[in-house]
């Protein structure tokens, strides 16, 4: 005999209102009580009582939300993410230890040469000139070899200025930049500095703190940088002070300039003097101002916009051999070597470009990714190995490690986590990282 | 105070839950409170109560067994949390310190 049924309209209607996590225990309860009726009343009456119950229970307490339990967030996901990954993590420390730590050695040591990879390629963008200033090179013939090298002669400067002006925008004739004794009062240091014509604080850009990057017209003047500045004069405000350079001449500082950055060609020195002090306090430099064949100075210029580097090089290839009989046997060619190859192309074999730092910067580059695809390749083994292991255990002979349907997920979570992490999700980058977590632990 | 809430018929709950001890489900605290009270509980009504005692925090539940007469439900017992006894507690100090604020006179009522 198959136990008395209640009414089925009545529990279907029951268990379509009731809140899922009271309907198995209630529906226990009404049946318990139903089959009790049965037995001491009858069907009939148990029926009747039966109906009364489900509609005694069809109140707020009880019926269920109208639409289903919908997660706001996805949190409860992601939370079952990261503690599942943890577990596992911590479950094989030395695996979790050897995987990670060896990923993260790979990365940091890819991230560090990608950071002077940047370092050595971002080299003199400080300057907001950088793409037009150049520096003027000469190669010259000696003993059947060719020798190019930055050094120039004073005559070339003014030549360029005269014949070749329309293609400059500034020229800027400079000394090397040497150790000089700087005092003011009891203060003495020694600051690396050069000697230059007026133009070269505007060509640079020189970030200004005080006074302004006209500063060098005046012959006794100098422009010192904050560090200096502070060295010498500490609090005190350094702008028209007068400074002993050399303890042979005086000078006016006339402003103040932002230390230059690290990644600078110009870096090296400290304070830049005008070119016409030089002049006055080194007797010997006069004669060489028309002396073709004392290649003692270094010359930059930048260049006017619409001037090209290639066709101004060609252009004064020849002035030195043209205006000097005695200078043109050793077949000085003039060129113009721009900024952005200052500082990783400046080699030169035979009179040819033949790169420089820059074969280092490849070299590190090509290592870098190397150790990072080895990083990866180990990392992906380590974590496959891991995860047959698992798999091996598991009922589904499919499974890859992931679980296909994540625990706390909504049904919508579920089916974008059926197709996989590649679908747009969109909390996509927070769910990756998850993944990720979960992937290490294997 | 709103510290603890506790309604008349959440309080016959609660401590009928107390009696039946390791015994008190939706059926047995119905019974229960039916033949010591003699006033008939409803399904509905037990359930609202045992629910929201329970997202109090004043009761907690175990899974029972799943018996043939429940048409293999389980059974959901019910049992005091300390939350739900310190509830009780107060809810009965509350009600001896009104008591013993009623001065005599005030109960000495003559049936004529």
């Amino acid at each position: 005999m198959t136990p008395p049924r209640p009414p089925q309209l009545f529990l279907r209607f029951f268990r379509w209102y009731c809140k899922p996590r009271l309907r198995n225990h209630l529906e226990g309860d009404l049946m318990e009580l139903y089959n009790e009726r049965c037995a001491a009343w009858g069907k009939r009456t148990a029926n009747r009582k039966f109906i009364v119950d489900v509609l005694q229970m069809f109140r707020p307490g009880i019926i269920r939300p109208l639409h289903d339990h919908k997660p706001i967030n996805h949190y409860g996901m992601y939370k079952s993410y990261f503690k599942i990954g943890w577990r596992n993590l911590a479950k094989n420390k030395g695996y979790s230890f050897i995987n990670i730590g060896g990923l993260a050695m790979g990365l940091m040591v890819a991230m560090l040469i990608g950071l002077w990879i940047y370092d050595e390629l971002s080299f003199d963008t400080y300057h907001e000139n950088y793409k037009d200033i150049v520096q003027v090179m000469q190669a010259q013939t000696v003993d059947g070899s060719v020798i190019t090298e930055p050094p120039v002669p004073w005559p070339l400067e003014t030549e360029l200025r005269n014949t070749y002006g329309s293609d400059f925008k500034y020229i800027v004739l400079a000394t090397w930049i040497n150790y000089h004794a700087l005092s003011h009062g009891e203060e003495k240091i020694t600051k690396l500095g050069i000697y230059a014509q007026p133009d070269l604080p505007e060509m640079i850009s020189l970030h200004m703190i005080a006074g302004t990057r006209n500063g060098l017209r005046d012959a006794n003047s100098i422009l010192v940088s904050a560090s200096t500045a502070r060295a010498l004069f500490g609090a005190d405000d350094p702008l028209n002070q007068t400074i002993h350079i050399d303890g042979r001449h005086d000078a006016k500082i006339t402003g103040v300039y932002e230390d230059l950055p690290h990644n600078t060609t110009f870096r090296d020195f400290q304070f830049i003097s005008t070119w016409d002090l030089y002049v006055t306090t080194e007797p010997w430099i006069k004669p060489s101002a028309t002396n073709w064949g004392n290649n003692s100075f270094q010359l930059f210029a930048q260049l006017n916009p619409h001037s090209d580097i290639n066709n101004v090089s060609k252009k004064i290839e020849n002035v030195k051999a043209k205006n000097s009989k005695e200078e043109a046997v050793l077949h000085p060619r003039i060129f113009l070597h721009p900024m952005r190859d200052w500082r990783l192309r400046s080699e030169w074999k035979n009179g040819v470009h033949s790169g420089g730092r820059i074969q280092m910067v490849m070299l590190f580059g090509v290592i870098g990714v190397f150790v990072l695809l080895l990083a990866c390749i180990n990392f992906m083994n380590l974590s496959t190995a891991r995860s047959e292991k698992r798999a091996k255990g598991s009922r589904h002979s499919h499974d890859d490690g992931f679980r296909a349907t994540p625990i706390g997920a909504a049904i919508s979570e579920r089916i974008v986590s059926r197709r996989g992490p590649g679908v747009y999700h969109r909390a996509g980058v927070c769910r990756r990282i998850a993944l990720v977590v979960q992937r290490i632990g294997g | 105070m709103k510290k603890y809430q506790l309604g008349e018929f959440e309080e016959i709950v609660m401590l009928t839950v107390g009696i039946l001890y390791n015994e008190a489900y939706g059926v047995s605290i119905k019974k229960d409170i039916e033949t010591r009270l003699s006033r008939n509980v409803s399904m509905g009504a037990l359930h609202t109560a045992l629910t929201r005692l329970e997202d109090k925090g004043y009761l907690k539940t175990f899974d029972g067994e799943a018996t043939e007469e429940r048409a293999g439900r389980p059974r959901k017992y019910y049992q005091i949390t300390a939350l739900g006894k310190r509830a009780m507690e107060y809810s009965r100090s509350t009600r001896e310190e009104l008591w013993r604020a009623i001065p005599k006179m005030a109960l000495q009522v003559k049936i004529v």
